[in-house]
């Protein structure tokens, strides 16, 4: 299964949901917002599945202002 | 002093035509009077926008002269009252409401009402609760994000995630003690962030 994550392509033996795959990148518990398809995934809704060609963007948050 | 029509038309003669028909009646919401915050709100008022929520519990202290829109005079002063001295001296015909309070999940309603609201926090949790805040409730949102160092200016960028989200910045590096902040670089996402505010409230929505 190809999963395309910012920018890069990514090979998964099987099928993952959004949130093992934020905790397989160490991802989870960071301040992240994530785009999937070109929609906001909220929180609430991580356990989705995710399919071959899903086109994920995962922005991590870093401080500054 | 002119009085308010006069000088609209004075002070704006040189703004996009199409900017100052569409931008009347439009609320910005600002989330932080820091270095994205003071920044974004003059170029905004600068642009023409009169009415604005600016939220910042903070005091000015000399270690954000180095970026954020204050002068000498200013610091011991809330950031909410010197920023709105500030831009009342672009602008005095301006409406402002200030709040001087630490922002939370609580009180993220203050924005209910904006046209957009504007993430200029500094730190990294608060940026994204806001972001949240945003989203689930339908609220164009624009969110600064990496900006420290002396890097080049060229990798600040803004980018739009689905329907509500603008993110403006270099998307990696972050304020610690290794990398500070840079009056240049932190003035260039401010900008970024000020600049698409400007397009969304003419419904622009491509970056």
């Amino acid at each position: 299964m190809n999963i395309i994550i910012n920018g890069e392509n990514k090979e998964f033996k099987s099928k993952i949901t959004l949130l093992e795959l934020l905790k397989e990148l160490d991802l989870s518990d960071k301040p992240i917002v994530v785009e999937l398809n070109k929609e906001i995934i909220i929180k609430e809704k991580y356990n989705k599945e995710l399919f071959s060609g899903d086109n994920l963007e995962i922005v991590t948050f870093v401080g500054g202002g | 002093m002119l009085n308010k029509e006069a000088f609209f038309g004075e002070a704006f003669k040189r703004l996009p035509k199409e900017l100052i028909n569409k931008i009347k009646n439009k609320k910005i919401g600002i989330a932080g009077a820091g270095g994205l915050g003071s920044n974004i709100a003059v170029t905004l008022v600068r642009s023409g926008i009169e009415d604005l929520i600016i939220v910042d519990f903070d005091k000015v202290e000399y270690s954000n002269l180095n970026r954020q829109y204050y002068f000498y005079k200013h610091v011991g002063m809330y950031k909410v009252d010197a920023l709105c001295q500030q831009l009342k001296n672009i602008n005095p015909y301006i409406e402002v409401e200030k709040h001087n309070i630490y922002l939370n999940e609580n009180n993220f309603d203050i924005f209910k009402n904006c046209d957009v609201i504007v993430e200029a926090f500094d730190k990294a949790i608060n940026k994204e609760k806001l972001v949240n805040y945003a989203i689930k409730n339908k609220k164009y949102i624009v969110s600064g994000v990496g900006m420290a160092g002396d890097y080049s200016a060229n990798i600040i960028k803004t980018k739009k995630f689905g329907k509500y989200l603008y993110i403006s910045g270099d998307f990696i590096n972050e304020a610690n003690e290794d990398n500070g902040l840079l009056a240049s670089r932190v003035a260039i996402t401010a900008n970024h962030q000020a600049n698409i505010i400007l397009r969304l409230v003419q419904d622009k929505y491509e970056v």
